[in-house]
Formats: C-alpha cells, sequence, structure tokens
C-alpha cells in the first residue's frame, strides 16, 4: 500500500509568511517545520487566520511574503510540484451532488488508478468502496467528508493539509478518518492540520496556537482548560 | 489543458444527469411561454378590429335615399373596412362618446333629404369629444369637411345643370340627365379605390408583429430558463473552487469548463423544445408572415441562429449565479433579472411604447441588443455590429465570473 511519495529531506520548512486584509495583518511572520512522519496542529479561535494559512500554502491563496520550502524549493512558486507534493482538504464539501463517488473521484484519479486505489489503497481504507457508486447527494455527512478526503489524497502527496476536516462527524466516521491520518504518519507522511477536536489534537507531535496573527508553540498536555484559557 | 478536459467532461456528465429533470421543467416552461404567446397575438389581433372607428348616426334616418345611403357605405364602400356606423339616439351617442366607445357621432337634422329637395342646405352635425383630439380625429374632420364640401358642390352641379337645361329648352331629358348625374356621383365615391392606402410598416425593421413577439418570447424564455441552472452553479462553498485551485487549475480555466457544459445543457433543451415545437407548427399549420413560403425547419433554423444569443445569456446567468451563494437569493434574483431586462428590452410591449430614454438604454442593453439581433435573424439580415456586441459582452459576462471567483476561491 502507498501512501505517499518519500520525502527526501528530513523536514518542510515554512517561513515568514504573511498576509494582511485591507489594513488587518492576518499573519504575520509565520516560520515552522514539520518533521517527516509527523503531525503538527494550529490551534486558534474562529476567524484567526487558520484557514487562510493553508489556503496559502496550498496555493489557493498568495500570501503577500513567505516560503514554503521543500528541498529547496519554494512551493508557492512551483505549482506543478505543489499540486503533486500536497494534498489540501478545505472545510465544506468540494463533490459534485448529482453524481456518484466514483465519478467524483474521476475527477481527481485517473480511472486505473482509483480501480487500484479502490481495491488496495488509500480509498479501501478510508472505506469509500463500500459506497463507490451512491449519489453524493444521498451519502451521510461521514460519507461525504470520507470522499472529500479521499478526493484530496489522489496521487498520493507527501504533505496533506487539513483544515477541520472532523467536524461535525460521527465517531465511527473520525475513528476511520484518524486511523488513515496515523497510517500517513507511519509512512512518511507530513500531515499539517487546524482542528477543534481534542481527539484529533492528540494526533499531533507538535502545536501551535495562532492568536492576532502570530503563531506559538503550545505544549498540549491533554489539559483542555489550559488551553482554552489560552485560547 | 488535461485537468481542464477531465473536469469539462465531468461537468457534462453532471449536466446529462440532470437533463432529463430539466428537460420536464424546459417544457413546463414552454407551455407557459406558448400561453404568453398566444395571449400576446390574441390580443394584437384583437387590437387590430379595435382599429376600427366607430361613428354613431344619429337623428332622422327614415328617408329610404338615406337609408340606401347608409346602407352603401356600410356595407359597398371601402370605408366599411376602417369606419364603422352605427344608427343609434343622441343620448346613446353621448354616452358612448364619453365612453370612449364612439369616435365621433354625425347628427342628421330632421327633414334632411326633404331639404336637399328643396334646394337647401341644412348642415350635417359632426360631434366628437374634445379627449379625441389625435391624428385620427384631424383626419375624420378633414373627411368630414371633404365629403360636405363634395355634397354641396355635386348639388351646385345639378342646379347648375338645371338651370342651363331649362335655359336650353330640353326639361323633357332634365329627370334622366339628373339621375345619370347621380349616378355618377354614387359611381365615382362607391368606386374609389385609392382613397388612402393604409400601411402597417410593423414594429421594427419590415419585421412583422408576429414575428416581434416570436422573437422576444424566445428571447424571455432563454432569460427565465436560467432559473433551472440554480441547482447546478449555486455552491454553498467554495471548496471545490479550493481544491481545484489547489491542483494549479484556475479560476478562468473552472469558469470556462463550467460554462462550457451549462451551455451545452441550454442548447440541448433548446433544441429539443424547438424539434418539438416545430412538429407542433407543421401540425396546426401555425405560421408567421416572415416564414411564409419558406421550406424545411425553419423554426430549427432560427434557433441555429441564434446560439449567440443564447451563449451570451448563459455567460449572464453563470455569472449572476457566481454572485450568489443561497438557493433563494440565487432564484430570486436569476428571475427579477429576467422580468427587469425582459420589460425594458421590449419583451413584453415593442419599445415604441416606451420613452425615449427607455428605447435608447434598451439599445444599450444585452437582451436588448439581443432581440434586435434575433429580429433581424428572423427576417434572413446579417448583423455583424450586432452579433459583435453579443461577442463582447458574451466575454464580459465570463470575466466578471471569473473575477467573482477568484475573489471566492480566495477569501479566508
Amino acid at each position: 500500500m502507498t501512501y505517499c511519495h518519500i520525502i527526501g529531506t528530513k523536514m518542510i520548512e515554512i517561513s515568514n509568511i504573511q498576509k494582511k486584509y485591507k489594513k488587518k495583518m492576518v499573519l504575520q511572520d509565520i516560520s515552522f517545520t514539520i518533521q517527516e512522519g509527523s503531525c503538527v496542529g494550529i490551534l486558534g479561535c474562529n476567524g484567526c487566520g487558520k484557514s487562510t494559512l493553508l489556503s496559502i500554502l496550498a496555493g489557493v491563496q498568495r500570501g503577500d511574503e513567505g516560503e514554503f520550502l521543500w528541498q529547496g524549493k519554494n512551493l508557492l512558486q512551483d505549482t506543478k510540484l505543489r499540486a503533486q507534493l500536497v494534498g489540501y482538504v478545505p472545510q465544506g464539501s468540494p463533490l459534485l451532488e448529482e453524481l456518484t463517488a466514483w465519478d467524483n473521484l474521476l475527477l481527481w484519479y485517473d480511472r486505473g488508478e482509483l480501480k487500484k486505489e479502490l481495491s488496495d489503497g488509500v480509498l479501501s481504507m478510508l472505506g469509500i468502496d463500500e459506497f463507490i457508486k451512491t449519489p453524493v447527494r444521498k451519502m451521510s455527512g461521514g460519507m461525504k467528508k470520507r470522499l472529500s478526503i479521499g478526493c484530496s489524497v489522489a496521487r498520493q502527496p507527501s504533505v496533506l493539509l487539513l483544515d477541520e476536516a472532523s467536524a461535525a462527524l460521527d465517531l465511527i466516521c473520525k475513528e476511520r478518518i484518524y486511523n488513515y491520518l496515523k497510517d500517513f504518519k507511519a509512512h512518511g507522511g507530513c500531515i499539517l492540520l487546524t482542528t477543534h477536536d481534542v481527539q484529533e489534537l492528540e494526533l499531533c507531535d507538535k502545536w501551535y496556537i495562532l492568536k492576532e496573527g502570530h503563531l506559538m508553540p503550545y505544549n498540549y498536555d491533554g489539559n483542555v482548560h489550559r488551553l482554552v484559557g489560552i485560547l | 489543458m488535461e485537468n481542464f478536459l477531465i473536469y469539462l467532461w465531468i461537468q457534462l456528465k453532471r449536466m446529462g444527469k440532470t437533463f432529463p429533470s430539466i428537460l420536464l421543467m424546459t417544457l413546463l416552461l414552454t407551455g407557459s411561454m406558448v400561453l404568453l404567446a398566444h395571449l400576446l397575438l390574441e390580443t394584437d389581433a384583437s387590437g387590430e378590429e379595435k382599429q376600427k372607428v366607430e361613428i354613431g348616426l344619429v337623428g332622422d334616418l327614415s328617408d329610404s335615399y338615406l337609408g340606401f345611403g347608409i346602407y352603401a357605405i356600410k356595407n359597398m364602400d371601402s370605408s366599411r373596412f376602417a369606419v364603422e356606423f352605427q344608427p343609434m339616439t343622441e343620448k346613446e351617442a353621448i354616452a358612448g362618446l364619453n365612453a370612449g366607445e364612439l369616435s365621433a357621432y354625425v347628427s342628421i337634422p330632421d327633414g334632411f333629404m326633404d331639404s336637399i329637395a328643396w334646394g337647401e342646405n341644412k348642415q350635417i352635425t359632426y360631434v366628437t369629444s374634445s379627449g379625441s383630439v389625435g391624428l385620427g380625429t384631424i383626419i375624420m374632420n378633414e373627411l368630414a369637411e371633404t365629403i360636405s364640401s363634395l355634397l354641396t358642390e355635386s348639388q351646385n352641379a345639378i342646379y347648375g345643370m338645371r338651370k342651363f337645361v331649362k335655359e336650353n329648352n330640353m326639361q323633357d331629358r332634365l329627370g334622366k340627365a339628373t339621375d345619370d348625374m347621380n349616378l355618377r356621383y354614387i359611381n365615382f365615391i362607391l368606386n374609389r379605390a385609392s382613397l388612402y392606402e393604409l400601411k402597417i410598416i410593423g414594429v421594427s425593421n419590415q419585421l412583422s408583429m408576429m414575428g416581434y413577439y416570436v422573437c422576444s418570447i424566445i428571447l424571455f424564455f432563454l432569460l427565465l430558463w436560467g432559473i433551472n441552472g440554480a441547482s447546478l452553479l449555486i455552491r454553498k462553498d467554495a471548496a471545490l473552487p479550493r481544491l481545484l485551485a489547489a491542483r494549479g487549475q484556475g479560476a478562468a480555466c473552472q469558469v470556462f469548463g463550467e460554462y462550457l457544459a451549462y451551455l451545452a445543457l441550454m442548447l440541448a433543451s433548446l433544441f429539443c423544445i424547438a424539434v418539438i415545437l416545430e412538429i407542433g407548427m407543421k401540425m396546426t399549420g401555425f405560421q408567421i408572415p416572415e416564414w411564409k413560403g419558406k421550406e424545411g425547419a425553419v423554426l430549427l433554423y432560427f434557433i441555429i441562429r441564434i446560439v449567440p444569443v443564447a451563449a451570451m445569456l448563459s455567460a449572464f446567468q453563470l455569472w449572476l449565479y457566481e454572485t450568489v451563494s443561497g438557493m433563494v437569493s440565487g432564484i430570486l434574483l436569476q428571475f427579477l433579472c429576467s422580468v427587469c431586462l425582459g420589460y425594458l428590452s421590449g419583451c413584453f410591449y415593442p419599445l415604441y411604447f416606451f420613452p425615449e430614454s427607455i428605447e435608447k438604454l434598451a439599445g444599450v442593453l444585452p437582451t436588448g441588443v439581443a432581440l434586435k439581433y434575433m429580429d433581424s435573424c428572423l427576417i434572413s439580415q446579417t448583423a455583424l455590429g450586432k452579433l459583435a456586441v453579443i461577442l463582447l459582452y458574451l466575454t464580459f459576462f465570463l470575466l466578471l465570473a471569473v473575477l467573482v471567483r477568484k475573489r471566492k476561491i480566495g477569501k479566508g
């Protein structure tokens, strides 16, 4: 089972990301590294800029400054390489409601690759093969989220950016997604996620709090009350 | 390019899946449009009937000569196609005039025919209301004046002839000569064929009223058809555009793919309906003056010619849906824009009903230009200038849609 390209260097480096909306500085000098096979969690209250940071790294938005380095190459400038290496799970549903899971996946996978992934790959691990012929409009929220992740991890990315991926999901579905993420990590993938979910926090190896545009390291010890106090 | 083609294919597949339900909706819409067309054309036809000027005849109509004259004017004279004479009492005539049912009435004084016979000139009174001033009234007054002069002068001619006959001792031929002269007058008046010619120049540039309404209803149909696109083009969130952007497929690429698929759906529905209507037209024998003498599938050929209009309107609808995120607001926006643009462009009433400023506005509105282009297509005229404007509008709407999409992708 292949999950990702093995990254040659030991880390991904994100340095000096800046973003300003009109006069408000949303992100200021955001810099951190992600080790190979590790997960980094970004915490913060609603509207603090977590999604903006992820969408800049995914290439959806342009930052005012900063670099997203992999093997010395800036992925913010190399669109092709970024598309190949980075998988992005945005908030909301990127699915086309009228089509089946199969048709939706065809947008992201080659036909042969899709069949392979469904029989013995990421998609089978996410359990998408169970509802592959179901139209999206008849799917539950959990099915949709799994399918969204399935779409985002096409072409075996090395870096996964998850924007509140497990929000509003039932326990069984969450469990499935966590198992997949653990496996992704175990195979050398890097994960950067934003979350409000305690279980997802436990999946992370490093935590940062984003507050008033600044990123601060945080040592999460399972004490949610302390975390809430800081946020 | 490969990503674009895959996205286009998926979008086409999506449109294909919804095609049966869209076609059903289109059929319902067509039904209501056909009904609207029927009502408009019916109103227009009855309007032509109403163009007849109704004149009341009041007074002493008992004389047999006068009765014959009135009968001749009502049934034999060419004015019967434009003027309707109705015998009535003066009270009825005044009421009719006040209610606007009569244009005027003619009051014939008692003993009118006897007075003519005795050489007196009792005046016929032509009564009209002060409210009915206009070209019609002026013409009516002029006609009354003409007829009055004609009668007086002809009477003078008869007296002149009598005098001449008496002075030359030719009394034995007087009766026959008077009859001959009267018959000549009657013959002259009743046989006149070209006292006036009514020429209807149509609503715009050689187009018949029927042709105009066919164009305007098809345009309004295309505008309203956009409501079908609500479920396909309105997005609750920007997750898909963002994911596509992350893959390197920018806003322009996304919008263009969606646009082509949406246009394909619109054209497929339009051609299905055109085939059904074409069969219906052949079965019922319905025709508009512009298609008279033309063989083959005239409606289908017309629809092919107006594909640029459909392309422009689908770009416009795509842009409108791009600006909203809720289904209800999207449908409302689309409906209101359709009705407003349809109204201002002359879909419901020909533009000459509107003030000059609205006519000028319609000339620059995309739907106004589209209607004029369709008019030209209907009468098989080339309209390259209008086509160029339509294509410019198309590009403009697509650019707007791309800008809105870019903004959506980049937001938060």
